[in-house]
């Protein structure tokens, strides 16, 4: 497999000398072609922050992000991202197939390639009906659904999410998983995925980058080789799905140091309480 | 919906009653300040219907939206620029609050003696007093740009005028819509006081002439009629900011509900 993406020695810092803030400190990790990549960190530790570095949105201090070998300084034509505030980050002045529409108009697509990839992305995530109504006239999961539709349309190589269900109720949630699960398939992208759900990230990933508290870094990087196609009871139901799970919460909740030596399948002391 | 029902048939019925209560009240009226109100009426069809309405009505009216529609489009691209470009908005912000702080009558001289007594002066006017509130109201509107629409706007590449007209604009509305109406009211006060201080017609110069010759009826069909101007222009006002802000209305109710 191939990289899509490479971030080396990335590096955020907000202010300068006292005042300083690090938020990032050397992030390092790849995503491969066609993978789909979880980014969990306990709560603050500024993974929003590294998914901005990573879109271009934001510009890193140090370290750089590469999308084919090529840096992003701005946001490339090759990425989308799908935000955890569905209803800021859709235009409600537009109808949800406008919504879908404008990214696909300002790339310069002729309208009937418009058309047909605007259907085919609502299609994908079950809203072809509501295509004339405006955003404010769904429930929050349809318009989590048309902002995942609008970010298929585009046809990204790589799909950023940014804990695109952290507001949305847990049965919504499970639904829009699978449909994540689902529309990666059908289109065939590969999906860097962050939230501070751990059992989402487990359920969903092929691999999952652990992050430290702030400065944040990469802890770890833990392989998930839970069989495909996943489901939200079977999957679940396996053994190897809880002590993976438990193994990346220890991950997460123990701080900075490294659970030395130890593995998924071992056991180990649970702490209570955080650091 | 009785309820609403209710409210509506109050709110035609009290206009009502009270100009039923004026006419019954002033019929037969002897007083010169307070004619009745069926001699008002009388002049007012006499004036504004029969005789004066292209000779003191349309250029009134001309003035106003001309002025007008100048301060909303100069406004808005002012606004625009000041809005995107933070040092735009620094070098420029004591010169704007400057200038919106001049009361409208204190400009009067300087208009006339700048643009004499013609329809120029009123214009100018009438587009200057108008100007600010748009202008200012763009700005923070355009500044005020929600971060998350604009992070979308910027993932997707959406630039130049399409992001200008289909996010910038759309997302800054109801802050421009605001500043829109503020600005219609003072465009017509400013339209009646130019026209009272230096002018050879319009509604403003009439009703001051009425009144200078003592045809006090015809003074109150003029202020009748300002008035009726008044209450019109602002519900086509809000006729038309209900349909463009649709989208505004329904999703801040829907965000209160959840």
């Amino acid at each position: 497999m191939t990289q899509i993406l490479t971030v080396s020695a990335l590096g955020k810092t907000y202010g300068r000398d006292q005042n300083a803030h690090v938020a990032l400190a050397d992030i390092e990790f790849e995503v491969r072609r066609g993978e789909f990549v979880s980014v969990v960190g306990p709560s603050g530790c500024g993974k929003t922050t590294l998914l901005k570095c990573i879109s271009g949105l934001l510009k890193p201090s140090s370290g750089r992000v590469e999308l084919h070998g090529q840096p992003v300084l701005e946001p490339p034509t090759g990425m989308a991202l799908v935000f955890q505030d569905y209803n800021r980050s859709l235009y409600p002045w537009l109808t949800v197939e406008k919504n879908v529409a404008l990214p696909l108009e300002a790339r310069g697509l002729d309208s009937r390639t418009r058309r047909q990839r605007v259907h085919e992305a609502l299609d994908a995530v079950g809203l072809e009906h509501t295509k004339r109504r405006r955003p404010y006239q769904l429930s929050g999961g349809m318009q989590q659904r048309v902002a995942i539709a609008r970010a298929l349309a585009y046809r990204p190589e790589i799909l950023l999410m940014d804990e695109p269900f952290a507001s949305i109720d847990a049965q919504t949630r499970a639904e829009l998983e699978d449909l994540t699960l689902r529309t990666r398939d059908q289109f065939g992208i590969t999906v860097l995925f962050v939230t501070h759900d751990i059992d989402e990230a487990v359920y969903l990933a092929d691999r999952i980058v652990v992050l430290t508290p702030p400065p944040a870094g990469v802890k770890e990087i833990v392989t998930c080789d839970l069989p495909r196609p996943r489901d939200q009871i079977q999957t679940k139901e396996l053994a190897q799905f809880a002590s993976l799970r438990g193994y990346v919460y220890r991950a997460v909740t123990k701080s900075r140091e490294t659970p030395e030596g130890s593995g998924p399948s071992e056991q180990l002391h649970v702490e209570a309480g955080v650091e | 919906m009785t309820r609403r029902r209710w409210l509506v048939a109050l709110e035609i019925a009290v206009p009502v009653a009270l100009v039923a209560a004026w006419w019954m009240s002033s019929s037969g009226s002897s007083s010169i300040y307070f004619p009745s109100l069926h001699q008002i009426m009388d002049r007012f069809w006499a004036n504004w219907v029969e005789t004066r309405f292209a000779s003191d009505v349309l250029p009134s009216l001309k003035r106003l939206l001309i002025g007008y529609i100048v301060a909303c489009v100069v406004g808005v691209g002012g606004g625009l620029v000041l809005g995107l470009s933070r040092i735009a908005r620094r070098l420029t912000e004591p010169l704007v609050h400057f200038f919106r702080s001049i009361p409208s009558a204190a400009l009067l001289p300087f208009a006339i003696l700048l643009f004499g007594l013609g329809d120029a002066m009123k214009v100018f006017i009438i587009g200057f007093v108008s100007l600010w509130p748009i202008l200012l109201n763009t700005t923070s509107g355009v500044d005020d740009t929600d971060e998350v629409v604009v992070q979308t706007t910027d993932v997707y590449r959406i630039k130049g005028p399409r992001r200008l007209f289909m996010v910038v604009l759309p997302a800054a509305s109801p802050h421009i819509i605001a500043g829109m109406r503020t600005s219609l009211s003072l465009a017509i006060i400013v339209m009646i006081i130019s026209e009272m201080v230096g002018s050879t017609n319009g509604i403003g110069y009439f009703t001051l002439q009425a009144q200078r010759g003592f045809a006090v009826a015809d003074m109150w069909s003029g202020i009748v009629l300002l008035g009726l101007l008044g209450y019109i222009f602002n519900l086509a006002f809000t006729f038309t900011e209900r349909r463009i802000l649709r989208w505004y209305h329904a999703s801040r109710a829907g965000a209160a509900a959840t």
